[in-house]
């Protein structure tokens, strides 16, 4: 029943989940195991994918945190709240991932990615990261496009089975960190209105130490101030449950210090970064016959000030501002007859501009269509899908005016349950996408460079999963092997002189990993659980641009080899504890993979304890979590110091009636 | 599972790598060079190379294994005076002074105005004093005997190259910072008042500065990186006018016994050249001395009247670590030197 409920609410909903829970389907008649196991960290049919009670134990601060977790998945962290962090998926740069929030596309123009550590975790229901698939269900057209999909899913924007629910949480941590998150919703089976507010701020003031030859630099980070505040409000409304309109606005502000890199004898910053965005998405679903339809429409103004007072020229500093406005609007249709066949395809028109002095031209604009056509067949041995998908960019500008015209291919084919047991699935895929250059790399003053051409990925995977279900312990396992290859890779290189960089295109990459995860999950009693996941993944990610380079066949710089997770969490009634550790091998601050460039690997251990309380319609959640309990000194970014052993407490209450 | 668990470990384990034997640094310093690589911004991979010439062992760490310590982030100029070397590290904002027979650490100078980093560029000496260019628009003077900063003198924004000349220090004013607004003056310098006497406008970007036999003044002026080409002017050391412009591209320079080795590097055809130029008769010599096919990235030179060689600085793609290449002084390739990242100065020792 729960199923079928769910299901109802993402058909409805039409929003970016309905895919997860056509493929989770087939699995009903052997998940009746608890209704628990859905709570944590599982391997749902390829699809990463973290849920409410799993981001919850793992206190994280943001999606970036989040998406560590993930196999195949590398973070690259700055450091400190709010601090940039990027990913690489499967070996490719984050830009080639498409960020989708609540079913709407972020657009990422200006600088190519989004910062993840900006994207908070209290309103966040699910992160899915989606490599090798088609896109999520009604999902906007630009994600089918994407090489790798990132879809989180808020609780502001989503329909609930509770009529009221009152949500408050507070956080207390280290260096001066304190969160507050206030939201309500109110949800019957017609609409569903939402608001919330949250602001956090911490001093990042914490100690580190960085080795200096034998001996070591004890430091303070300073400069790190940082603080950020958000409002969303959101609103529904369901029509004889055959369509939905939804409208929500949100707007965004932070505004933080820079601290940089730890310079040796110089370890002083002034720079700071205020943002301030403001968005409003809508949506709108409707059955046509056969046909689900779903519209929507974007409008986005974000502002963003750097300052750097240190800056030695005449004006006393360097001050900037960027202003970027963009609008998305698309249509999504699906058909199917339940005859097995599936057919899906939509567009989605972008405009995306940007003001900035800053920029070698004057408010730079981007015109950018993403079409797809996909058909998909439920076979009684394999489930097949082809889709091709293309994107026709328009740049333009005072000085310029480049078109660029591609067509993708996208083929995927999966075996059903295979074996005596239904137990084994297996899958390949090939994929061919591309990513335009952003406006940065375009427009940027001295570095950016007009005559790049997008960056292209080809994809190739296959794999299997394992269903191992006897008694209490379920346990399920996965397995991808990849090969993928990045031609035209955009990177910064220095032309004139150390000072002076520019934008080339002059990688190939090619990434051979592979990665295995599983999920095990044995049940004591009606009372009690032990969960453990497993990851490791290995990426040989290599520069095969020129043989005759020295870094011919080396690993690219900041990914490592290996890396993994390992956590364990055991549930007694309402209490648990949780034990989370990362690790990662060495990587090299640059291509060269020289002693000189060697950037240690790290092992993060974070452990926490939660206990929640429910009385009547209230319930009150509590955890306590230590965090590097091993006090490891490391970076992901050289000379990017990250906080050592470091505490956080929060409590969460939530009324419901 | 256990299989997944005894692999994570099993890779923990692997990824230990162990560290190459360092080359052994002699204590006392003769028969060799020491070589500067600059590193890049924001990595405090700075570093000085030490190179046997008897048996071309490259000691790639030669200020670490002296000091225990790391040079910091981006070396800019290292100069010897007297039984000193002068290392200037401009992104840790520090002067580092060590002992000429030993390369030990006689003192660091961390230039500071308050919190604000001066940004140290390049270094030249007079007297018992060293003149300092700081990018923050001042030279700082320091006494080579009590090893401290004793005045600050203004001149104009992003100082780069400062020679001497008839009592009289120029500095190279380069505006480098406010570009494309560059500035395009030699700020000339009364050495008895350490007063700003004048500014000649020498052209746009000025860098490198060096002094002939006659005390004529030759600055790189080097335009906008684009339709303006790096140029060498010649300032007459009596009356201080701009009398020449020559008509061939230039980027650096170096003494070779009266004359001086020229350097360019084409960005956009990433071709290398290094001339010969008499400043005497201020003619060209020979506009190709060495055939630099072997060079991808020239980013310095200089000759070693010891051996009577030319010693090239390849600086590759700037991300990969360098080359110093050796010529005969008639531009014969001869060897090559794998040192640190972008080698820019080099020091040789009999």
């Amino acid at each position: 029943m729960k199923s079928s409920t769910t299901l109802f609410f993402f058909m409805i909903c039409g929003l970016s989940f309905g895919q997860v829970i056509d493929q989770q389907l087939p699995e009903v008649k052997v998940t009746d195991i608890s209704t628990e196991v859905i709570k944590v960290i599982r391997l749902e049919d390829r699809i990463s994918i973290l849920k409410r009670a799993a981001i919850l134990e793992l206190q994280a601060e943001d999606v970036g945190q989040l998406l560590q977790k993930m196999e195949g998945v590398q973070v690259k962290s700055y450091g400190g709240l709010g601090g940039m962090k990027t990913i690489s998926v499967r070996g490719i740069g984050g830009q080639h991932t498409q960020l989708i929030i609540d079913g709407f596309a972020v657009s990422q123009d200006q600088s190519g990615q989004i910062n993840l550590g900006q994207i908070q975790t209290e309103n966040v229901e699910s992160v899915s990261m989606l490599s090798g698939k088609s896109s999520f269900y009604l999902s906007p057209a630009s994600s089918y496009a994407a090489g790798n999909v990132l879809s989180i899913s808020t609780f502001e924007n989503t329909f609930s089975n509770v009529k009221n629910e009152l949500r408050l949480t507070q956080k207390i941590g280290s260096f001066g960190q304190t969160d507050s998150y206030l939201g309500y919703k109110h949800s019957t089976d017609k609409w569903f209105f939402a608001a919330s507010g949250k602001y956090r701020m911490a001093n990042g003031e914490y100690p580190f130490s960085v080795r200096n030859g034998s001996a070591t630099y004890e430091g303070v980070r300073s400069n790190n101030h940082y603080q950020d505040a958000n409002g969303v409000f959101s609103i529904s409304r369901n029509f004889n449950n055959r369509s939905k309109a939804f409208i929500s606005y949100r707007t965004w502000y932070s505004n933080q210090e820079l601290p940089g890199a730890v310079i040796l004898y110089n370890d002083h910053s002034v720079q700071t970064l205020s943002q301030l965005s403001h968005r409003i998405q809508s949506s709108y679903s409707f059955q046509l016959k056969q046909i689900r339809l779903h519209t929507f429409a974007v409008a986005t103004i974000s502002n963003m000030e750097y300052a750097d007072s240190s800056y030695l020229n005449a004006a006393g500093g360097m001050f900037s501002e960027y202003i970027n406005k963009s609008v998305n609007t698309g249509v999504n249709a699906f058909y199917s007859k339940g005859n097995g066949w599936q057919y899906s395809g939509g567009t989605e028109q972008q405009m995306s501009l940007l003001e900035s002095t800053m920029m070698s031209v004057n408010s730079p604009i981007r015109q950018h269509n993403f079409s797809f056509v996909s058909v998909k067949h439920l076979g009684r041995i394999f489930r097949a899908t082809a889709q091709l998908s293309s994107q026709y960019v328009l740049d333009h500008s005072a000085i310029n005016k480049s078109s660029e015209f591609h067509v993708n291919p996208f083929v995927q084919l999966e075996t059903k349950e295979y074996g005596k047991r239904e137990n084994l699935e297996f899958y390949t895929f090939y994929r061919n996408s591309f990513r335009m250059p952003s406006f940065n790399e375009l427009y940027y003053n001295n570095i950016g460079n007009l005559d790049l051409l997008p960056e292209k990925v080809n994809q190739f995977a296959i794999g299997a999963q394992h269903k191992h279900i006897k008694g209490k312990l379920n346990v399920r396992s996965k397995l991808n092997l990849y090969y993928n290859l990045v031609a035209n890779k955009i990177v910064a290189v220095p032309t004139k002189n150390l000072f002076i960089w520019s934008m080339q295109n002059v990688g190939k990459v090619q990434v051979l990993g592979f990665d295995i995860s599983t999920d095990i999950y044995l049940k004591f009693s009606d009372k009690s659980f032990v969960n453990s996941i497993v990851n490791y993944t290995f990426q040989s990610v290599i520069d095969v641009t020129d043989n005759t380079s020295p870094t011919y066949r080396h690993q690219v710089a900041y990914l490592p080899v290996h890396s993994g997770n390992w956590d364990v969490s055991y549930h007694f009634k309402r209490h648990g504890i949780r034990s989370s550790i990362y690790a990662n091998s060495l990587r090299y601050s640059l291509n060269e993979n020289t002693l000189g460039n060697k950037v240690d690997g790290f092992i993060l251990a974070d452990l926490s304890v939660f206990t929640s309380f429910a009385i009547k319609k209230h319930e009150l959640r509590l955890q306590f979590s230590c965090k590097n309990i091993l006090n490891t000194s490391y970076a992901y970014v050289r000379y990017y110091v990250m906080p050592g052993r470091n505490y956080l407490l929060s409590l969460n209450y939530a009324l419901r009636y | 599972m256990r299989y997944v668990i005894s692999l994570f470990l099993l890779v923990l384990v692997v990824s230990c790598h162990k560290e190459p034997i360092e080359t052994v640094v002699p204590e006392s310093l003769s028969n060799g060079f020491l070589v500067l690589n600059e590193g890049l911004f924001q990595q405090n991979n700075s570093s000085i190379s030490w190179v046997d010439n008897q048996n071309a062992a490259v000691n790639a760490d030669f200020f670490l294994s002296k000091n225990n310590r790391l040079l910091g982030d981006t070396g800019n100029d290292m100069q010897i005076y007297g039984g000193k070397i002068y290392v200037v590290v401009n992104g840790s904002s520090s002067l580092e002074v060590l002992e000429k027979s030993t390369g030990k650490s006689l003192k660091q100078i961390n230039m500071f105005v308050g919190n604000t980093a001066k940004s140290p560029r390049s270094i030249t000496f007079h007297g018992n004093k060293a003149f300092i260019s700081c990018y923050d628009g001042f030279v700082d003077v320091l006494d080579t005997t009590s090893l401290s900063i004793v005045q600050r003198i203004q001149v104009a924004s992003n100082p780069e190259g400062l020679a001497v000349s008839n009592g009289k220090l120029f500095v190279a004013n380069s505006g480098g910072l406010n570009f494309p607004n560059v500035d395009s003056t030699l700020s000339v310098i009364d050495l008895t008042t350490y007063q700003e006497i004048q500014k000649i406008t020498v052209g746009k970007n000025p860098g490198s500065v060096i002094v002939d036999q006659e005390g004529d003044i030759y600055v790189i002026a080097r335009g906008n990186y684009g339709s303006n080409p790096s140029r060498m002017v010649r300032v007459n050391a009596i009356n201080l006018v701009v009398e020449e412009q020559f008509p061939f591209d230039a980027l650096g320079f170096a003494r070779m016994n009266d004359n001086f080795l020229i350097t360019f590097y084409n960005y956009s055809t990433q071709s290398s050249a290094v001339r010969l130029f008499d400043p005497l008769s201020e003619t060209l010599l020979n506009s190709n001395l060495i055939n630099t096919s072997d060079i991808q990235t020239l980013y310095g030179v200089s000759y070693n009247p010891h051996n009577d060689k030319i010693y090239c600085l390849d600086a590759m793609n700037f991300t990969n670590t360098g080359y110093v290449r050796r010529y005969s002084s008639q531009g014969v390739y001869e060897t090559s030197y794998h040192v640190g990242l972008n080698p820019s100065k080099i020091l040789f020792y009999e």
